[in-house]
């Protein structure tokens, strides 16, 4: 998924949620539900919580609608908001004792229709259970860089504005990520590293 | 550089994310290093199992609960003015509170260091002027000259811009004495005192009188 600049339509929908037009905001919500909700979902590994971030994402959304530059791409505003709400995410469950452990981090609130080749549907779930638990065991930066590179597809120049780190940092923490995974899911199908 | 220097490359590689002379110091390694080459395959597909997972998408039902929670979140504002004010009222309410505390005192101040009955001036306009008029009112024959005598509480100076800059200046000075203005005649025993109210400028003259 490329950044790219804010499109007209998405520029005209932005200046009607602006002067209060609720649909051009539903329509907004729509449009980058799933952005907001597959982030949250693969850094917090977990319905509950990312239900709980999206949320609060789409409502600093309305709350600072006017603050939103209508000349860069809201998409780059949004992950920002999304990153950070799931940080003070993480940071609530410290603080209340829960323990984030690999357990948490299940595929419930991804879609699992499944289609007609049903084996490789479960040969793609196995791998994609490999993967969030690899994510889940890495380190918070290197999450959020991994999440939004590989995952989400941004270039590495618009995750060091998003992560507000260098992309040097970027590299690093990617590199470091994509060993361990690497790692992991040697480990996990019982090959060696 | 070592074989473990080189899997950071790798890994780099297997996204795009190496600068190109790395890149070519990257293959010129795995020409020679079966280990790494080794590692570089399972980092590609590893690499290509990240990108797959970019199909998995969040579920229908929770995109449409969070939509619904949010939507009736939005509902128990009355309107989005009313937020924003709160969000301004909660940073800025207390530094306008206290502002509005501080004039609220400086003008209670101003009032009770003011003597009963007196006004401040208009913006612009001169104190009044001694009255020379009475400087000059008919005196005896024998008067010899007039000495006007104001305690120096305050300066002569230029008239001030504004009532607020005289109020100040006022505050800080002591409660001014009425103007004493004496004529001295040819007889010793007899001297006119005026006592004129104070505000008003100058300084002590002698005045010659006729003679």
């Amino acid at each position: 998924m490329a950044v790219a600049v804010m499109s007209g339509l998405e520029e005209d929908l932005l200046a009607r949620a602006k002067s209060g037009d609720a649909a051009a905001f539903e329509t907004l919500m729509v449009q980058y539900q799933r952005q907001v909700l597959g982030t949250a979902l693969r850094m917090l590994g977990n319905r509950d919580d990312a239900r709980d971030v999206a949320q609060e994402v789409f409502l600093r959304f309305y709350r600072y609608i006017q603050t939103v530059d209508a000349g860069r791409p809201l998409s780059v505003w949004l992950y920002r908001v999304t990153i950070n709400a799931c940080r003070d995410q993480e940071r609530r469950r410290r603080r209340r004792g829960f323990e984030v452990s690999l357990d948490r981090h299940t595929d419930e609130g991804f879609d699992r229709a499944g289609g007609e080749d049903l084996a490789g549907d479960l040969e793609r779930r196995e791998e994609w259970r490999i993967l969030r638990e690899a994510l889940a065991a890495l380190p918070r930066k290197a999450r959020a860089a991994l999440v939004l590179r590989d995952i989400q597809g941004l270039p590495t120049g618009e995750v060091a504005r998003i992560l507000g780190i260098s992309e040097v940092t970027v590299r690093s923490h990617i590199s470091t990520a994509r060993i361990r995974i690497k790692k992991h899911r040697d480990r996990a199908l019982g090959r060696q590293s | 550089m070592n074989c473990e220097d080189f899997e950071e490359y790798i890994a780099l590689s297997a996204g795009g994310d190496l600068p190109h002379d790395d890149e070519k110091r990257l293959k010129s390694h795995l020409s020679v290093c079966s280990r790494c080459r080794n590692f570089a395959a399972g980092m590609a597909e590893s690499q290509g199992s990240l990108v797959r997972w970019r199909s998995e998408a969040p579920d229908n039902e929770l995109m449409a609960e969070v939509r619904s929670n949010v939507r009736v979140a939005i509902a128990q504002v009355p309107c989005r003015r009313y937020l924003l004010m709160a969000s301004w009222s909660r940073r800025f309410g207390f530094a306008a509170g206290l502002a509005l505390t501080l004039l609220a005192i400086a003008a209670l101040w101003l009032a009770g260091s003011r003597p009963v009955g007196e006004t401040i001036p208009a913006a612009g306009k001169r104190p009044e002027q001694a009255p020379d008029r009475k400087i000059s009112e008919p005196a005896p024959a024998e008067s010899r000259a007039v000495a006007v005598s104001e305690p120096k509480t305050r300066p002569a100076g230029p008239a001030l811009g504004d009532s607020v800059r005289r109020a100040k200046i006022e505050r800080r000075q002591p409660a001014p004495e009425p103007l004493r203005l004496e004529l001295h005649t040819a007889d010793p025993n007899i001297r006119i005192i005026w006592f004129i109210p104070p505000r008003q400028p100058g300084k002590t003259v002698a005045v010659p009188l006729g003679g």
